[in-house]
């Protein structure tokens, strides 16, 4: 029993990593519930953070059709990336059109690649990217429908399941869920500070 | 003499493109007043002719609309101006529908009135048709545009050229005396 019990500690990569979620009303849910149990499944802490109130519901959808709420667990404004070990950005179109207009939102996401911190968005997910001005001469995909503003913001931009250049990951739709979640764990098993650089 | 002044676009046909996850508001209300204007409107979509398409209230399902010809089958020079309405999650589809944007800059192309509101602008940068242009939207697609060459203004209604755009519900008003001008300025054929 305690055998197996320490195996199972051992069998955990992410023990001891903590991942931020950011996001609000309108996400994809799917792109949410399916990251955070696998990285929990891998053994990291993952906290949802969004600038809604800690305690308050954030409306999931499935596609166009609003479906489970969610708590917010911190308060964008209370977050610090130094506090955590990388940021995960779900999408759903009417979620990251939101946080767009919350400066602290923004301004968390900016904080992540200064401190050299795997940042990883999916479907709508990178529309923030722009903002927070680290789409720029960044190869990257997305949700076809942000390809040109994408392509303006001075990305480049490809149609591939899961794109990976320094620390940033992105996927195009929940389709791409599971090479997404593995391409965040092979990222977060790099220490920050001693990244080989693109890899693909 | 009264009644003569209220049917100003009498004769006009005007287009309004959207798809599911329309902002209602931002169809019924233009609808509405161009039609109490005299004009006839049509919906258009990348769906059939006769599919519904699901009106939202910002984040809440609500009305719905039958759609009243396809995209595929309609032609610019069948319409004297094109109204974009807003909510998010429509021109995030039309963008991806060929048909759509094709109809897009082909209305920009023949300089008729193209008057968008809220996120409905978000289409014209696939069109391109917003290089240069004085505009406004919704401000989440304000870099968006800029970054597609346009000179973003918190207005509530923007008129250049043939553009006419507005922010979001408040502006509606100003929005539809805006595409009334545009439509009564376009009375005379222009070569």
């Amino acid at each position: 029993m305690l055998e197996q019990a320490v195996e199972q500690t051992a069998g955990k990569p992410l023990e001891g990593k903590r991942i931020a979620m950011l996001m609000t009303d309108g996400v994809e849910q799917i792109e949410y519930t399916s990251p955070r149990s696998f990285l929990e499944e891998n053994g990291a802490t993952v906290v949802l953070v969004s600038p809604k109130q800690v305690g308050e519901a954030i409306q999931g959808f499935n596609q166009l059709t609003p479906d489970q709420t969610f708590k917010v667990e911190m308060n964008v404004a209370d977050a610090r990336p130094g506090d955590f070990d990388a940021l995960v950005l779900p999408g759903g179109v009417a979620n990251p059109d939101q946080l767009r207009m919350s400066k602290e939102a923004i301004d968390f996401i900016r904080g992540f690649p200064v401190e050299e911190k795997m940042v990883a968005a999916i479907c709508h997910g990178p529309w923030t990217l722009i903002d927070a001005g680290i789409a720029t001469a960044k190869h990257l995909t997305s949700w076809p429908s942000l390809k040109r503003d994408l392509t303006n913001a001075g990305a480049e931009w490809t149609d591939d399941e899961v794109v990976i250049d320094q620390r940033l990951v992105t996927s195009r739709n929940p389709g791409d869920l599971p090479a997404f979640n593995d391409a965040m764990l092979k990222e977060l098993l790099v220490a920050p500070g001693t990244d080989p650089g693109p890899t693909s | 003499m009264q009644q003569a002044s209220n049917q100003a676009l009498q004769g006009k046909r005007v287009a309004i493109l959207m798809t599911d996850g329309v902002e209602q508001v931002e169809y019924t209300g233009p609808r509405s007043f161009l039609e109490e204007q005299g004009a006839q409107v049509t919906l258009l979509s990348p769906k059939p002719s006769g599919d519904e398409i699901q009106g939202f209230d910002h984040l809440t399902p609500s009305q719905k609309f039958k759609v009243e010809l396809d995209v595929r089958d309609a032609k610019p020079a069948d319409f004297d101006a094109l109204v974009l309405p807003g909510g998010v999650a429509n021109p995030d589809q039309l963008r991806l529908s060929t048909e759509a944007i094709t109809f897009i800059r082909e209305f920009g192309r023949e300089n008729k009135p193209i008057a968008a509101i809220c996120h409905g602008p978000w289409t014209l940068i696939d069109a391109d048709l917003v290089a240069g242009k004085r505009m406004t939207s919704w401000p989440t697609l304000q870099l968006d545009l800029q970054n597609a060459g346009a000179q973003w203004t918190d207005e509530q209604v923007v008129v250049d050229g043939k553009l006419v755009t507005s922010r979001k519900p408040d502006d509606i008003p100003a929005f539809n005396q805006a595409i009334l001008s545009e439509l009564q300025g376009s009375g005379q054929t222009q070569h």
